[in-house]
């Protein structure tokens, strides 16, 4: 879990993708349609356990900063607190498509 | 953790005001020192068949600043214009009428129906601020969140409508 700091603190929004599970539901609140979600299902057969369980695999997380508005919405609607707000601004980038952040970027 | 928009007050209230006296209600206020006008726009309510106009004014012997608001139906979108009250309303009501399609009566350019558009260019669509008036942005992208990370959640089981659409800007073309 990413550690809990000022609400005021709203410079940026972090993932913790160990701790998504592709619910959809930042995807689906959103209302400039900022995040996408690529995701897959495996089974897994935990010990002891009789049948497989499906469980769903991050493969992308994307937060488009040039359609984000900073509503923190998503972050509201986390039921696993994957995301959350951080306080260090993003800095400026040269070309639109950059401001396409994905997990390793939101992560870091 | 809670959010901080649910903390934040609305300080200023809308004095409502009829129709008919919508021109000598802001005329007395501006008498009485509102005499900056600050926005004049329109807010679309479809399901009540009306429209919400409101008007924002400030005063310049103090920081203050005021609403104004008038609920027009969207049957006879007609109100008596400001423009002799507050010169700037001229700009705001042909604004709010090609945004809305409401006639400001006595606002020489909104009331002339082969006037020249203000912002809008020929090729965009009639009162675009009008709710049922599809945003191409919208209609045009495909949703993120009919993605699913389990195929058994099929799109169609879902009942969630994409948030900021509306289902009228589905019903034709591809069935969306």
């Amino acid at each position: 879990m990413i550690e809990d700091i000022a609400i005021e603190s709203r410079g940026t929004i972090k993932l913790s993708a160990p701790d998504c599970t592709s619910c959809m539901l930042c995807v689906r609140e959103c209302p400039v349609w900022c995040i996408e979600i690529d995701s897959h299902t495996e089974q897994v057969t935990p010990e002891g356990a009789r049948r497989p369980r499906s469980v769903a695999v991050l493969d992308a997380f994307t937060i488009d900063w040039g359609l984000c508005m900073y509503c923190g919405i998503c972050v509201e609607v986390c039921p696993f607190d994957a995301l959350a707000w951080a306080p260090s601004p993003r800095g400026g980038v040269g070309e639109a498509e950059q401001l396409v952040a994905g997990i390793e970027d939101l992560s870091g | 953790m809670t959010i901080a928009a649910n903390s934040v007050e609305i300080t200023q209230q809308i004095e409502w005001i009829s129709a008919e006296q919508w021109r000598d209600s802001l005329a007395s206020a501006h008498r009485q020192g509102w005499v900056c006008l600050d926005v004049l726009t329109a807010i679309d309510r479809p399901e009540q068949r009306e429209f919400h106009v409101v008007l924002h004014a400030n005063r310049v012997d103090s920081a203050l600043g005021q609403w104004w608001g008038v609920v027009v139906p969207q049957h006879d979108a007609e109100l008596a214009s400001l423009v002799d009250v507050f010169k700037a309303a001229a700009w705001h009501e042909r604004e709010t009428r090609e945004m809305f399609g409401i006639t400001f009566t006595g606002n020489v350019v909104s009331h002339d129906p082969t006037a020249q558009g203000l912002l809008l260019s020929d090729e965009a669509p009639v009162t675009p601020l009008r709710k049922h008036v599809p945003l191409g942005a919208r209609v045009d992208t495909p949703w993120p969140g009919n993605a699913d990370p389990d195929p058994r959640r099929s799109a169609s089981r879902r009942r969630q409508a994409p948030p900021g659409t509306r289902p009228e800007w589905f019903e034709t073309g591809d069935g969306q």
